[in-house]
């Protein structure tokens, strides 16, 4: 074992060159791990405590698993777990039809290209609140925009309530969300499908592949790195968005929109429950990293 | 020699411009009424007093936006780096008073304090025996309506329940989807959401808890009152999922009949268009027993230095003084909790106050506080309870009954912890 490791050392021991790099990585290296792990360990000892409001200073309360308990066992926090659930689903999905389909036909060349892609990338620069404020305005039930067009075009014949119905607000942030979230899809599958050589698609026509396998056996595989590392950061971000529904809902009505960013946030700067929330922050956040390094794994590593 | 003469000068010019700095004391001073229409105006001025009073001292008034203010005051005082001057919302306060945050006021007032004696809602400062805070506003709720659409209606200002809703429906069917009859916080923020079921709630002759602190939810009165409440959002008398922000902006602009809101709502009509102006009037609301309460308080950290309690101490004398109390009235449009605050001189030039003072002291006169008793550091959680169950009672057309059984569960939960 010992052995092992000393070669293993030996093996990475890195050369003059390697330590200098390592010399002026250093202090920006432990700037950052100070950044993450700091907070993270702060979080972690605040999650083993009763606590209700912290303060700097003040002696350590007695070490308790009850805020771990008290979470798995309560129905607000299982409720929160299944509309974030239900959000990286449908986003993710909206995303990835949304943005596949954009970049798909950004790719193509035609008279003004340059500004839809412009266009299509637009939503990215608008920042969360802002877009999330616009939304509540256009799904107002009683006056809102969307509902006045709908009415205008006979679809429904009395006005929606968007934001007081469960589902109606659910269906609200998520289409909020997809609109947010598609951009950076479109970004990343443009980058991935400019990457593919022109003459996979010419060998494929040449053996008579059609317009629908060609997207299927050509595009769809080379595109499945770039899909993976964006699959990852729109799940991590649809999980821990909290402007966006908080602004539109505030997580209800009843609870409908009540994602686990929201219930740790509430939980914390509402109900002060400063242990509880760092044990919900902390589940979220290891739920977090199992599918992200899931999917790394299944889809990225050699 | 030349050398030194300079790095001499330089250290003398270093330390003359050092030294005002270090004479200047400067109070943080944080809160949500630094720009508003009335109590800014009240703020900046008495802030100017104390800053001639106090050579060498500023004041430091930040604005915090309301809906982040909860979340600044815990994040500084769990910092310990809390401001120096502590302006809380009244449901804010019990839970910074448990944790030792603020400071006892009891020695202070006792020494060269204010007389408390009538001081309306200070008895929500008392926390095992210690004054931890000064109230400075306790309201009560009035009816604020639009003239022009009740007459368009064919009616007249309500005065009681049956009334209010008869105008409510008329003038609903009469503004044809364009205007409302009544304008009700329906949305997130739970703790506005209780607070106007509260007013119906009220009216019906129910409490959320009794003295003793022992939920009462389940009890024929709060029945009658979510009822009230539910019947006022399923015959879509109010229009649905918006923030009460947003309906006083709706009556502001004409287009909702009826508004129960407090006093602060007043400031709010002078942005009306000139030609809507004369048609928002202010009355007494139309119920039996008007909802009142505690609205913000002002008390100091446990933990600043006592070079720096002396000195907000000297504040809190200087704003609870009967001059300064008398110019809150005057400047603000509000009532000051101090007795006496309101002089004949100020009334005769804002008569309405003469309806805000009647719809303060009946509220007073009951005891009426929007906190309930019992509930007063899990306010929030006790809000959300109660505005998560009234919600599925309107969505899922729930019967009023069997929802504040559901309701007294959840708060007797709560209290067990």
């Amino acid at each position: 074992m010992a052995v092992a490791a000393r070669s293993g050392w030996r093996l990475w021991r890195p050369s003059a060159r390697g330590w200098l790099g390592v010399l002026l990585m250093g202090p920006s290296a432990i700037v950052v791990a100070f950044l993450i792990i700091y907070p993270l360990a702060c979080a972690l000892d605040l999650s083993f405590q009763k606590i209700r409001i912290t303060r700097v200073g003040a002696a350590r309360l007695p070490f308790t698993l009850d805020n771990y308990s008290r979470a798995l066992a309560s129905d607000d926090f299982w409720n929160a777990a299944l509309v974030s659930l239900g959000f990286v689903i449908l986003v993710t999905l909206g995303c990835f039809i949304v943005g596949v389909g954009c970049a798909l036909l950004v790719n193509q060349r035609f008279p003004g290209r340059r500004i839809a892609r412009l266009l299509v990338a637009l939503p990215w620069a608008v920042p969360e609140v802002v877009a999330a404020t616009i939304w509540a305005w256009m799904f107002d039930g009683s006056f809102g925009v969307i509902n006045w067009m709908l009415l205008k075009l006979g679809l429904v014949n009395a006005p929606v309530a968007w934001l007081s119905q469960p589902h109606e607000a659910f269906a609200v942030c998520t289409i909020a969300l997809i609109w947010s979230g598609y951009p950076f899809v479109a970004v990343m599958a443009l980058a991935g499908l400019q990457a593919i050589p022109g003459e996979l698609y010419e060998a494929a026509q040449m053996d008579g592949a059609r317009a629908w396998q060609r997207f299927r056996h050509v595009t769809l595989p080379a595109l499945r790195p770039v899909c993976a590392i964006a699959l990852v950061l729109v799940v991590l971000r649809v999980v821990r968005d909290f402007a966006t529904v908080f602004v539109i809902t505030g997580g209800g009505p009843v609870g409908a929109t009540r994602s686990l960013a929201v219930y740790t946030y509430e939980q914390a700067f509402s109900f002060y429950n400063i242990g509880y929330a760092a044990a919900v922050g902390l589940i979220t956040l290891a739920l977090c990293a199992a599918f992200s390094g899931m999917v790394v794994r299944k889809t990225v590593a050699p | 020699m030349p050398m030194l003469r300079r790095l001499l000068a330089a250290l003398l010019l270093v330390a003359l411009t050092a030294l005002p700095a270090a004479a200047q004391t400067k109070l943080r001073f944080y809160s949500w009424q630094t720009d508003d229409q009335s109590n800014s105006v009240w703020w900046l001025a008495v802030n100017k007093e104390f800053e001639a009073a106090h050579p060498g001292v500023t004041i430091d008034f930040v604005k915090v936006p309301r809906d982040s203010y909860a979340d600044t005051m815990m994040v500084m005082f769990s910092g310990n780096t809390p401001p120096d001057i502590v302006h809380l919302a009244s449901f804010e306060y019990p839970s910074f008073a448990q944790e030792d945050f603020l400071e006892d006021l009891t020695p202070y007032i006792a020494k060269d304090g204010p007389d408390l004696k009538g001081w309306a809602g200070q008895e929500k400062c008392v926390r095992d025996g210690k004054t931890t805070c000064i109230n400075l506003n306790y309201f009560g709720y009035l009816l604020f309506y639009n003239e022009a659409l009740l007459k368009a209606a064919g009616v007249g200002v309500p005065h009681d329940w049956t009334e209010y809703l008869d105008a409510a429906r008329k003038m609903t069917a009469a503004g044809a989807g364009q205007s409302f009859g009544v304008g009700l916080h329906t949305t997130a923020g739970a703790g506005q959401y209780l607070t106007e079921l509260l007013a119906a709630v009220l009216d019906a002759g129910g409490r959320w808890s009794n003295t003793a602190g022992k939920p009462t939810i389940d009890t024929p009165a709060v029945i009658e009152g979510l009822r009230r409440w539910k019947l006022l959002q399923t015959e879509k008398l109010t229009p649905m999922g918006l923030k009460a922000e947003d309906i006083r902006q709706l009556f502001v602009e004409g287009r909702i009949g009826m508004r129960l809101d407090g006093p602060w709502m007043w400031g709010l009509l002078a942005k009306a268009k000139p030609e809507l102006q004369p048609s928002l009037k202010v009355a007494e609301t139309p119920t039996e027993t008007p909802l009142g309460g505690t609205s913000n308080v002002i008390g100091m950290p446990s933990n600043i230095s006592p070079e720096r309690k002396k000195l907000v101490w000297e504040f809190i004398k200087l704003i609870t003084s009967q001059h300064w109390q008398e110019q809150y009235v005057a400047l603000s449009g509000q009532l000051a909790p101090r007795p006496h605050s309101l002089t004949p001189e100020v009334l005769a030039a804002k008569p309405f106050l003469a309806t805000f003072q009647s719809a303060q002291d009946k509220a007073a006169a009951k005891g009426i506080d929007r906190l309930p008793t019992g509930f007063e550091t899990t306010y929030n959680e006790f809000a959300k309870i109660i505005t998560e169950e009234a919600q599925r009672m309107v969505i899922d057309n729930a019967d009023p009954a069997a929802v504040a059984k559901r309701m007294q569960t959840r708060a007797i939960a709560l209290q067990k912890g």
